[in-house]
């Protein structure tokens, strides 16, 4: 299996590829960052790895595991990986719950939730950083506990502290 | 330098002198605390954020938390940075981690670290830092 298709991959893509139902937890204006942070994300929701990658400066680095595994760096690697999710994830439902912007750079805390097409639901609750340069987002970085996922393929169900988290309203 | 921000620094400064008290100054009496969200249930009220504290600094020393970048909107304040400390077993822990303080008034009620134990699991048995981990480190700190 390659290294972008492992489990751990597989989960923190489709984690960062969901979307989001706008629905309201804090009034504001929609910011520009904010703007691009979504239309990837309602790209992803079509699984329109493209739609993706169009935002994605050619070097993009792709921090998606807090560490625990190398980043992904460059669009093409990228494309590589977003395909291979795209095929095994049957439904997305990834969500911003906030967000902040400070310059270049969109704070975002979300879930990442999808159901695979072997049936698992997994529910990624995490924080991340999208860093732009110009209207691209050249570097991403994603935190959460990867081996959460790891349990619900296993079968365990969600906790109801897992659930309190995902069940905040939705960024506007 | 934003409002939370400058609490959060107040607060960084008081865990690296081992200053719980200071530390729980900082904190509303129905914090939330998920110190690892997610992975672990959250701490709730100060007495029990105060057990938590007292258990973390018998095995952190040298303690170097720094703040790579950070965002204000409203009561929350977002942060990327990393806990970086040794254990008592003289092994260096370092977690990239990112969070959210949610803060009524100036007390924080609500902190949400998101981070992978996994990582810290490994660094704990004495494993040298990633080379994915010393990458996401190299930054400089938040002013």
């Amino acid at each position: 299996m390659s290294p972008l298709l492992d489990r751990r991959t597989l989960l923190v893509a489709a984690a960062g590829a969901l979307t989001a139902s706008p629905a309201l937890s804090q009034e504001k204006p929609m910011s520009r960052l904010y703007a691009t942070q979504m239309a990837i994300i309602e790209a992803w929701r079509r699984q329109d790895v493209e739609g993706v990658l169009v935002h994605l400066t050619d070097d993009i680095v792709w921090h998606n595991s807090s560490g625990l595994n190398p980043a992904i760096r460059g669009k093409a690697a990228m494309r590589t990986a977003l395909q291979a999710m795209a095929k095994v994830i049957k439904t997305n439902k990834w969500r911003l719950f906030d967000y902040a912007e400070n310059g270049d750079r969109i704070f975002v805390e979300g879930v990442d939730e999808f159901w695979l097409t072997t049936g698992e639901h997994v529910a990624i609750p995490y924080a991340g950083v999208l860093q732009f340069r110009g209207a691209l987002v050249s570097e991403w970085r994603e935190y959460f506990d990867g081996r959460i996922s790891a349990a619900m393929k296993a079968g365990q169900p969600m906790g109801p502290e897992l659930q309190d988290l995902i069940s905040r309203p939705t960024a506007k | 330098m934003g409002r939370r921000y400058a609490i959060l620094r107040q607060v960084i400064q008081a865990w690296q002198a081992k200053d719980v008290d200071r530390v729980l100054a900082h904190m509303h009496d129905d914090i939330v605390w998920h110190y690892a969200a997610a992975a672990q249930p959250p701490v709730r009220g100060k007495v029990a954020a105060r057990k938590l504290l007292e258990r973390f600094q018998a095995d952190m020393h040298g303690i170097e938390w720094r703040i790579f970048a950070h965002s204000e909107s409203g009561d929350r304040l977002f942060i990327e940075g990393v806990d970086d400390y040794r254990t008592t077993d003289g092994h260096r822990v370092a977690a990239p981690y990112a969070g959210v303080l949610e803060f009524d008034d100036d007390l924080i009620i609500g902190w949400r670290d998101y981070v992978d134990l996994g990582v810290i699991a490994e660094q704990k048995t004495g494993a040298p830092l990633s080379a994915q981990v010393e990458t996401l480190l190299d930054r400089a700190v938040a002013p």
